[in-house]
This record gives structure tokens, C-alpha cells and sequence, in this order.
């Protein structure tokens, strides 16, 4: 593999790769028979992205992870949350409760967008709160989490810069 | 057939690439072998038939293509229009068609639609491989004059 084949490729996953990668991929490079299906799927490996997934409470039973039994465990949770800091004598948290009551209402409505980072940095706060644990604050933003593999005309076209055959 | 009818004729079959070298998925190269003039190779019939015998080690995505793409030459005096890129045909001719077979068998493939019409005066063709997988060395593109005239 050249220099600027491995440049190009660790432009493309975004990270430096691994030698056990490089050294698979190099298999994968004769010009007779390039295989960037596979080098694709090679970089595609565990790479997800954020993006915008409105999910209501119905949805929420079907989407988390765990089963809509979790996910009713986590709806508990914040109802319970939202019910005793409203009754608070602190303001803050008293703001929080209705917080927390007025997000479960979208959530039972329309549905809440668990890819925005509002809600999510939301959600951190939830564990730091004591209101969720780590593992199902996890399993919610893990709804608006998808696959994120790198496409094969995106390898071809970066191998081919990268091997001279193509000229941008 | 009364005489005057049309009927279809054909000129000699030029070798445009004999051996053409691995063409990768997305890139485009040329068949370098010979450039195609109506004027001298085909009797100035604007329309011709091409054959692309290729093969694939690993099977192409069925139905994926590798493009014919020309580069009209001397069309300003000795000027040359711009050589073909991946994301600029210069001039897309037409298409061929991939079978899902593997194994470097040679798959004969003429144009899609046949034929390609209204050629430029002279030209360099180039292939550009959008079939997913490389195409092995030894491809070979040829061409085939092509008219309809009246049955004698």
C-alpha cells in the first residue's frame, strides 16, 4: 500500500487504521481485481452517526434496547422524578420537575426528537441527576443512532485520486 | 426485397483497444490502441456499432455498467475537446451492460441500444468502469461501421 493510499483511506474512516486493517486491506488492493466492497466494509466497521428520529412513548416501547418492559422502567422514572421535584421547596428543582413533566407530554404526543442535542445533553444530565442510570440514558440516545458505513463509489473514487488514475 | 428496400450494412471492424490495462471501479481510461475517424475508417457513416469483451475476477453488481465516452479531436483546427473524467463525459456514447459473472470469463457486450448515432468527425473513446468491481486487464473495445442504405 502507498502512502498515499493509506492516506486516502484513513481519510475516508476518519482515524488512523489499525495494522491488522492495513494489512488485510492490502490484499484487497491488486489493480486486476481491487475489491473496494470490502475495503469499504473494512472502514465501515462501527461507524454510526446521530441523526434525527422522532420517537413518542409508543415508539419508545418498540425502539429501546431493552424491551418495552425497560423502557417503561424509564418512563416510571421520570414520571416519578417529574412528580417529586415538582413538589420540591427548591426552585431549581421545582423548574425541573415541570421540565421533565412537559417532555414526557411531547413524548406521549408527537414524540420527541432523541437525535437533537438538546435533548440529549438532557438526557447526560439525567444520570448526573441520579434520575436515570448511564445504561438507560445509553439505550435512549441509542434510538437516534444508525449505521454509518462509507460508500463503495467513495472508496473507488478515493483510490483511484489516490493511485493516479483519476484526475479532480 | 425489391430493390431500393433499406437494409443494413457494415464496414470493416477497427480495433480501438487490443489489450486494454485493469480499469478500476470509478476510474475512466482510454483505448489507446487507435483513435476513430468517419472520414478514413468508415467511409464517413456517421453511426456505428461497439463491442466491449471484458471479463471481471469478482462478479460486477448485475446491471451496473461501464460507459463508452468519447473525446471529439481537432474540433477547433488542431484543438481537442476536453479528455473524458468520471463526473464529465465530454460526450456519453452509450453504455454496456455487466452480467453478474466472475471468474474472468469474457462477457461480449455490445452497446446499449446497439447503436450509436451522429458519431464526432474524429475521436478518442475512453471506458469508464461504473460497475463496481475492476475490470481485469486484456479488455479489448472494437468498432463497427454502420448504415442503412438501399438493397441493390
Amino acid at each position: 500500500m502507498t502512502p498515499a493510499q493509506q492516506a486516502a483511506l484513513e481519510g475516508l474512516a476518519g482515524r488512523t487504521l489499525l495494522p491488522a486493517e492495513l494489512s488485510g486491506i492490502e490484499l484487497l488492493l491488486n489493480p486486476e481485481d481491487r475489491r473496494d466492497d470490502l475495503i469499504a466494509a473494512v472502514l465501515s466497521a462501527g461507524r454510526t452517526e446521530i441523526h434525527s428520529r422522532m420517537t413518542s412513548s409508543r415508539g419508545l416501547a418498540e425502539l429501546y434496547p431493552a424491551g418495552p418492559a425497560g423502557a417503561e422502567v424509564v418512563l416510571m422514572k421520570l414520571e416519578g422524578a417529574a412528580a417529586a421535584l415538582k413538589t420540591s421547596s427548591d426552585q431549581g428543582e421545582k423548574v425541573l420537575g415541570s421540565l421533565i413533566g412537559r417532555q414526557l407530554g411531547f413524548l406521549n404526543g408527537e414524540g420527541l426528537d432523541f437525535g437533537s442535542g438538546a435533548l440529549r445533553g438532557m438526557l447526560d444530565q439525567f444520570v448526573s441527576l441520579g434520575i436515570l442510570t448511564a445504561d438507560e440514558v445509553a439505550g435512549l440516545k441509542s434510538i437516534a443512532v444508525r449505521a454509518a458505513p462509507v460508500p463503495v463509489d467513495v472508496v473507488s473514487r478515493a483510490l483511484n485520486i489516490a493511485e493516479g488514475r483519476m484526475v479532480v | 426485397m425489391a430493390a431500393g428496400d433499406p437494409i443494413v450494412a457494415v464496414g470493416t471492424i477497427k480495433t480501438l483497444e487490443a489489450s486494454g490495462a485493469a480499469v478500476t471501479n470509478g476510474s475512466v481510461v482510454q483505448a489507446d490502441d487507435a483513435n476513430y475517424s468517419l472520414a478514413d475508417d468508415a467511409a464517413s457513416w456517421p453511426d456505428a456499432e461497439f463491442l466491449l469483451s471484458a471479463a471481471w475476477t469478482t462478479a460486477p453488481t448485475e446491471g451496473r455498467v461501464v460507459n463508452l465516452y468519447a473525446r471529439p479531436l481537432d474540433i477547433d483546427g488542431s484543438a481537442d475537446a476536453e479528455a473524458p473524467e468520471s463526473s464529465r463525459p465530454t460526450l456519453f456514447v452509450g453504455c454496456f451492460v455487466a452480467n453478474n459473472v466472475g471468474g474472468s470469463a469474457t462477457q461480449h457486450m455490445p452497446l446499449q441500444g446497439l447503436i450509436a448515432r451522429d458519431l464526432p468527425r474524429l475521436a478518442s473513446y475512453f471506458l469508464h468502469n461504473d460497475s463496481g468491481q475492476s475490470v481485469n486487464s486484456g479488455w479489448v473495445l472494437k468498432v463497427i461501421p454502420r448504415n442503412v442504405i438501399p438493397s441493390p
